[in-house]
């Protein structure tokens, strides 16, 4: 009975809870897209071509899975987090009924497994027949035919998918239930208000306030002097610095939206108690929303630096390609000609004879 | 006799030391196996707190709850996990089963998690559904029953581990008066008939003239007990001088002195 109770879990929470679930097929599908890139027609016809750039380009995929991995792990996280505390009630009785609570883990780590093989399942085709179909799109787009075309699994990718997807599952859930697991039944049951937990002196949440100010300050400044990207060190720095600040500002907004939340509480009562609707639900929850902010801030710096590259590549290298005639076809007029008779003069825009120099040094 | 359960001193204060609210401040009295006991007092007196602790669903700030010779704020692990689910029986107010499971699921829910075998427990599901009539409602989801169905799966899955003790938290807070009267007379047949230890907590005087032995609570210490002579008081008689205590205390202190 015990494992039917997980099946029938993960079966609802995969019913119930499609955030949830979208958020685990959005990172298979994510994650096998950029490692089966390689695999990709207009990749493979590029690399013959100009192996060089591709190669470049193909460097960087660990780098690309990476960030990747970092950012979903929020959206596993986050989605996961409000996962379990919809059951928090459940597991409360759970516990009441006499379960131990490292059952408890055990149960919600079968869970978890059995959802992450379904999302696997569920997701790994989708991911395969997504990257095909970018594929075919790819190579129509730039125009190379699509009879070479092959379905190519690739099985590392599929390997690495997998990998990726268990290691931010997995973290996210160990650091989730150990949250779970040390809070008492009462307080599992009966759900409390963020709001009633926290009740800090504001001058601490003042004093939050303008040292995030003071660090964001000081992180931007570091950037955008250039001095951030002297050193590892440096940029090390500037990221601490901009992380903890983004952190602190949100956890000492509160202390702003206090202040008006009181200001505006005698006279309008409406507005006062969407203040407070605010505080309770946005505000008092700052961590998640200052992490939110800073994944929208990666995401665009993301997006910039694509765009960047993107440029860069498509500007430096502009297309010229070296044909030998043979010798007997040296002047210029024959090749023409030649170009001519196989119709293929027009794809030209210009001609210019190249001449190697052998130089042979006469030594002593 | 040696009583079944004993508190002693028990004191749970919520908030920091400059805004407290003392919930408990000093609760002493014991349950004698076979007792149908029942805990009063308005709202807000500490009357959750009280079985909530006993329960172990929250910490006590101080003070000791001996259940069988043993303290229970100093069990741990398995021993803690064994005590929640074999020693006492907890009746929620608000029912609390699980909407993914059915009925009987439900009432099996404890057996499963202390891996008894189920063949065991048929013959005792049977009988407890067939006493507290929830038979043919065993195979339904909670959201398809009524509320006094869901009290009696309720108190089924209490019942079913055979508990020293059954902790009831407003059992008939949720149910109109005739599931109210049906689900008292079942506890109380358990009471008689199973010789079942009931500690029941209720606003409802009338629930409460089940009991053999009522008492009362304010601001987190006990004021006053009530016993019924058995057999020579009514049901009644006994409601009507609950009544009157409960009279005393809406009119504040001022009359019971
Ligand atoms: N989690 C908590 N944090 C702070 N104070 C609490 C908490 N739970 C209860 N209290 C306070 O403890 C006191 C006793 O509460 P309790 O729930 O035991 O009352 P009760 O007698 O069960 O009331 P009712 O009959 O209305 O259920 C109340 O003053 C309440 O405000
Ligand atoms: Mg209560």
């Amino acid at each position: 009975m015990f494992f039917e109770l997980v099946s029938r879990n993960s079966k609802r929470s995969r019913k119930e809870n499609g955030l949830f679930f979208a958020s685990l097929l959005i990172s298979i599908v994510a994650f096998y897209n950029i490692l089966s890139l390689s695999k990709q027609d207009v990749m493979i016809f590029l690399t013959k071509l100009e192996s060089a750039a591709v190669n470049k380009l193909l460097t960087m995929i660990p780098l690309f899975y990476g960030m990747t991995l970092f950012i979903l792990f929020f959206l596993v996280y986050f989605a996961s987090k409000f996962q379990l505390e919809r059951r928090k009630h459940e597991f409360g009785i759970y516990l009441m009924m006499g379960m131990r609570r490292s059952k408890l883990i055990f149960m919600l780590l079968a869970e978890d497994f059995r959802s992450s093989i379904m999302a696997l399942f569920t997701g790994l085709p989708i991911a395969i027949l997504l990257s095909e179909f970018i594929s075919l799109v790819t190579a129509r787009l730039v125009g190379l035919g699509i009879v070479g075309h092959q379905i190519s699994i690739s099985f590392q990718a599929i390997l690495w998918t997998a990998i990726g997807f268990y290691l931010i599952k997995l973290i996210a859930f160990i650091i989730l239930s150990g949250k779970i697991a040390r809070q008492e039944i009462g307080s599992l049951l009966v759900e409390t208000p963020e709001g009633a937990k926290k009740d800090l002196p504001s001058i601490v949440y003042a004093l939050a306030l303008s040292v995030g100010v003071i660090f964001l300050a000081a992180a931007y400044g570091m950037a955008i002097s250039g001095l951030a990207w002297h050193e590892v060190d440096k940029m090390g720095l500037t990221l601490i610095l901009g992380f903890t600040g983004t952190l602190l500002l949100f956890f000492g907004f509160r202390v702003i939206m206090g202040f008006l939340a009181k200001r505006s509480g005698n006279d309008q009562k409406l507005l006062a108690f969407t203040f407070r609707q605010l505080q309770e639900n946005v505000i008092h929850r700052s961590t998640t929303l200052a992490i939110s902010s800073l994944l929208i801030l990666a995401a665009l710096c993301c997006f910039g630096a694509g765009v960047a590259i993107a440029q860069f590549y498509s500007e430096s290298e502009e297309h010229v390609l070296d044909y030998t005639f043979d010798s007997t076809s040296q002047d210029m007029a024959v090749v023409k000609e030649t170009l001519a008779s196989q119709k293929l003069d027009l794809l030209f825009s210009e001609l210019f004879e190249m001449r190697v120099v052998y130089s042979i040094g006469r030594g002593l | 006799m040696n009583s079944i359960l004993e508190i002693e001193n028990l004191c749970k204060y919520y908030g920091k030391p400059e805004n407290q609210t003392k919930a408990l401040d000093g609760v002493t009295f014991q349950v004698m196996p076979g007792e149908f006991l029942g805990i009063m007092g308005s709202s807000g007196s500490g009357k959750s707190t009280l079985l909530n602790c006993i329960a172990t669903v929250i910490q006590p700030t101080g003070g000791k709850i001996i259940m069988g010779r043993r303290e229970i704020q100093s069990l741990k692990g398995s021993d803690l996990a064994e005590y929640r689910g074999k020693h006492i029986g907890y009746l929620f107010q608000n029912f609390e089963l699980l909407d993914n499971l059915t009925g009987r699921e439900n009432i099996l829910l404890p057996l499963s998690l202390h891996n008894i075998p189920k063949s065991e427990s048929d013959k005792r599901i049977t009988e407890l559904a067939s006493y507290l009539e929830i038979t043919d409602v065993l195979d339904k989801f909670p959201s398809q029953m009524a509320g006094g169905q869901k009290q009696r799966v309720a108190a089924a899955r209490a019942m079913i581990l055979n508990p020293s003790i059954i902790l009831a938290d407003e059992p008939t807070g949720a149910l109109d008066s005739k599931n109210a009267k049906l689900l008292m007379e079942k506890l109380l047949g358990l009471n008689q008939e199973y010789n079942a230890t009931i500690l029941m907590v209720t606003h409802d005087s009338n629930a409460a003239s089940y009991c053999k032995r009522i008492l009362f609570i304010q601001d987190g210490v006990i004021f006053h007990e009530l016993r019924r002579n058995i057999p020579e008081e009514s049901q009644q008689a006994f409601y009507e001088r609950i009544l009157k205590v409960m009279a005393q205390l809406g009119g504040g202190t001022a009359n019971v002195l």
